[in-house]
């Protein structure tokens, strides 16, 4: 195609940014190497700080101590970008005040489905990737991309070499279009499958799919260390110029039959009955494509190495793979190449985007972005340096080497060498045998290494690591005894989480808008089923959800809280104190102190949820004066609401009916035979006392001697039952 | 006329409540009371269970308060009824009759 980016260029665009990200690559591995505590990946420049000198070099007693100090940083920073997850919310956009019920309910499912994307494609995992890099390296990209070009949904199906009859019986049972597609080179007509058929084909697909549990995108890391790219005025919104995706991958990954080799031999137009003996190989340098004729590996200048580099490159149109030599983005060879399709709101975009720690102020690679464990990481080394040479003079200390020092503090000077004589080399070291006593010339001394330097240097490091280090109050030993006091430590700390947090629920934002332009391409209906998280109304969220994309709305927010779960407690303890004394209005309690997405609703739910409470079992609020409650607004409503319940129940509820007829014809009887019952068992006052609620004295005594003894009674048995009342 | 904020909130506060309260109670009704309204317990309701509950409803006042306060649930019991009934007729027609003409009872 005219339009393609050419080898060559790509090519060159890989070479340049190689050389300004060589930097950044160098600190990665360092980094690395830190946060491993792995001394034998001792660093050039001793960029670890594990050296130790020579003769000392050999020794096996000094221990090259690396401290834990970059890993539990970069663990720290890790899990309080990961604590939480991004929610994505959509803001319904109307051309009127009101949201109507339709709107809300499409709004409520896209959130839903959004979910359930960002979930099927590997979202925790992809979170926990990208903030680790983002931590250590100052920066992640995500790349986002279709699982499959159209998600395996079948292909519009072509009818050719058919007869006559099989033609008319398609067009009869309404299959194909009546009128042909087009013709092949040799005349005959090729009939396209109707389109109402096809569209139909393709949602029973996503159907089973759906019910499958497929996912619909992939979405992975990359730390910064394995990105190359450029960016221009349009990356903020539709990502970098380009970018490559870098990493090392084994040679039998590429070699006969491998996915790799395949889409090669794809790309280069090899005939099929070849594809599967197509291979890649090394020669003179490059990576090249090829049918081995039986020559052995490794002869003839072929060479079939352990490792290739396999580079993912995508611009704002297409996606190319790329296998170049190990270790290097030269002498590259294009396996695939493909329009990859992705869009932001309509325009074209990149598929990867960026998610920063902190972004600087310049766009030079090594410089512009930053994390708060550069101060840790700038200090390990000269600790771990420090703490080699602490050991290894401890070790030296440990070990006796004695000297004798005569009273003018002249020391013995041996003959053959001129070196100060050390008692041990030759003879038994004072001491070490009790039963033996020696005499020596003058004053018995060991030699130690004097450390006093460098321990001050040492403690002066250690303070400063303290403050690089995350906040006490961050990891949950503040020192504080208040709540006040520990919120105030750790706002203080989470200001320093904002700024990678909004980045990433940012990336996370342009990830969704990408998957939206994909669905809108696609335009099949979705089907999905929910996302499994904590839902408030848990009956809505069950069963196979279908949505159209054509519904789909741009308008959305991301968020993500910074709390850890202790956070989150200080700061509902603090909210909850105001509420109760009256300082803080409902709403902004549940909005600023229980971090409620929709205070509105919460405070909705907690009327409805008292009003339930006090009609199916006559709950009042805790903390409220039963007496006053009973003359409170919300009795009222309580009760309109069960007389409501009641008559809503009565017409649907079939046993409910039934049982409320069957109680009130019971209670009719009853108070018919209570009219016909006797005189002598009513009030002194007849009639009037019974209705004026007076009784007779002996209140709750049976009218008979025998029923108020019962079984007590003289002869009782038999006939207490049928004296009782 | 839009009301004061805490009075749609209450107004959506009871309509949340009432559907609560309705799906609280129709999944009790539900489970203690099986769909023909035997108790939780009981063996499912046979035909002339029903027919039973059904005339003795009649007799003790039950209907009346049924077909006032329920016309649907009244509706659909009396449509059930009548099909139990013709149902009933039916098996007994289909059961043989002895042979009167015969001093010795049927065949």
């Amino acid at each position: 195609m005219a339009d393609e980016l050419k080898m060559s260029a790509i090519q060159g665009m890989l070479d340049r940014a190689e050389a300004a990200f060589s930097d950044v690559s160098l600190k990665a591995r360092v980094r690395r190497v830190l946060i491993a505590r792995a001394p034998t990946a001792v660093t050039d420049q001793n960029a670890a700080g594990v050296n130790l000198p020579h003769p000392y070099n050999t020794t096996s007693l000094a221990i090259r101590t690396m401290t834990h100090y970059p890993s539990q940083a970069a663990q720290y920073y890790t899990s309080r970008i990961t604590a939480n997850r991004p929610e994505v919310s959509v803001i319904p956009v109307t051309q009127h005040d009101k949201v109507t019920d339709t709107v809300d309910r499409l709004a409520g499912e896209q959130e839903r489905m959004t979910g359930e994307l960002l979930d099927s494609a590997g979202l925790r995992e992809f979170q926990r990737e990208a903030g680790w890099a983002m931590s250590v390296l100052g920066c992640a990209f995500g790349v986002v991309m279709p699982r499959d070009a159209d998600w395996g949904l079948p292909e519009r199906q072509y009818f050719e070499d058919i007869t006559d009859a099989e033609i008319e019986r398609l067009k009869h049972e309404g299959k194909i279009n009546p009128i042909p597609a087009r013709h092949t080179t040799d005349g005959m007509p090729v009939y396209a499958e109707r389109g109402d058929v096809w569209a139909a084909r393709r949602k029973a697909a996503m159907h089973d799919k759906a019910m499958s549990g497929n996912a619909l995108f992939t979405l992975r890391a990359w730390p910064l260390d394995q990105c190359l790219f450029e960016n221009d005025r349009d990356s903020v919104r539709l990502g970098p110029k380009w970018f490559a995706a870098v990493e090392e991958v084994p040679a039998y990954g590429c070699m006969e039959g491998s996915e790799i080799a395949r889409a090669a031999a794809k790309r280069n137009m090899i005939h099929p009955s070849l594809v599967g003996q197509y291979g890649l190989w090394m020669k003179d340098g490059r990576v090249i494509g090829g049918v081995s004729l039986g020559v052995p590996p490794n002869s003839a200048g072929y060479k079939r190495p352990e490792w290739f580099t396999l580079i993912r490159f995508y611009d704002r149109d297409e996606q190319i793979v790329i296998v170049s030599p190990m270790g290097s983005v030269r002498g590259g060879f294009e396996v695939f190449r493909g329009k990859h399709g992705c869009t932001v709101m309509g325009a074209p975009a990149n598929p990867a985007v960026e998610i920063p720690f902190f972004r600087t102020d310049t766009r030079v690679p090594q410089q512009a972005y930053s994390t708060p464990i550069d101060g840790v990481m700038a200090l390990t080394p000269l600790i771990n340096q420090l703490l080699t040479l602490r050991s290894n003079a401890e070790a030296f200390n440990l070990i006796p080497r004695l000297v004798v020092e005569l009273k003018d503090a002249q020391t013995p000077i041996r003959g053959e060498d001129g070196e100060p004589g050390a008692i041990g080399t030759s003879e038994q070291v004072p001491g070490l045998d009790p039963s033996q006593i020696a005499a020596y010339p003058g004053t018995v001394k060991q030699l130690l290494i004097d450390t006093a330097n460098s321990d001050n240097l040492l403690r002066m490091y250690l303070e400063q690591m303290a403050q690089a280090m995350p906040s006490p109050a961050a990891t949950g030993a503040s020192g504080e005894t208040t709540a006040w006091g520990t919120q105030i430590a750790v706002e203080q700390q989470q200001a320093i989480l904002k700024d990678p947090v909004d980045n990433f629920t940012a990336a996370i934002r342009g990830v969704v808008w990408r998957m939206y332009g994909w669905l809108r391409t696609l335009d099949v209906p979705i089907q999905f089923h929910s996302a499994p998280r904590q839902r408030q109304d848990t009956r809505s969220s069950r069963g196979l959800i279908e949505f159209n994309p054509r519904d789909l709305a741009d308008s959305i927010v991301v968020e993500q809280d910074v709390d850890t779960p202790e956070e989150a407690t200080v700061r509902k303890q603090v909210g909850l104190t105001l509420w109760q004394s009256g300082a803080v209005n409902d709403q902004e309690f549940a909005g600023v102190y229980l971090k409620e997405q929709d205070p509105r609703q919460w405070q909705i739910n907690r009327y409805a949820q008292i009003i339930v409470s006090y009609v199916a079992y006559g709950a009042v609020p805790p903390n409220v004066d039963p007496n006053l409650f009973a003359q409170s607004m919300l009795v009222q409503i309580a009760n309109g609401v069960r007389g409501e319940v009641h008559y809503d129940l009565l017409q649907n509820s079939p046993n409910y009916a039934w049982a409320n007829a069957t109680q009130q014809a019971e209670q009719a009887r009853a108070s018919m035979q209570q009219q016909q019952m006797p005189q002598e068992q009513q009030g002194l006052g007849g009639g009037i006392t019974q209705a004026s609620g007076a009784r007779q004295p002996g209140v709750g005594l049976a009218p008979t001697l025998g029923g108020q003894l019962g079984a007590a009674a003289p002869g009782a048995a038999g006939v207490a039952a049928g004296m009782m009342r | 006329m839009s009301q004061p904020p805490e009075v749609e909130l209450l107004r959506e506060a009871g309509k949340l409540a009432k559907r609560e309260l309705m799906d609280i109670a129709q999944a009790m009704y539900g489970v203690v009371m099986g769909t023909d309204g035997e108790t939780f317990g009981d063996s499912q309701m046979t035909r002339s269970d029903r027919i039973l509950r059904w005339v003795v409803a009649a007799q003790d006042g039950t209907l009346d308060i049924l077909r006032v306060q329920s016309p649907k649930v009244y509706a659909d019991g009396l449509k059930q009824y009548q099909k139990d009934i013709a149902a009933e007729l039916e098996a007994a027609s289909a059961v043989p009759q002895p042979d009167v003409m015969t001093p010795f009872g049927g065949a």
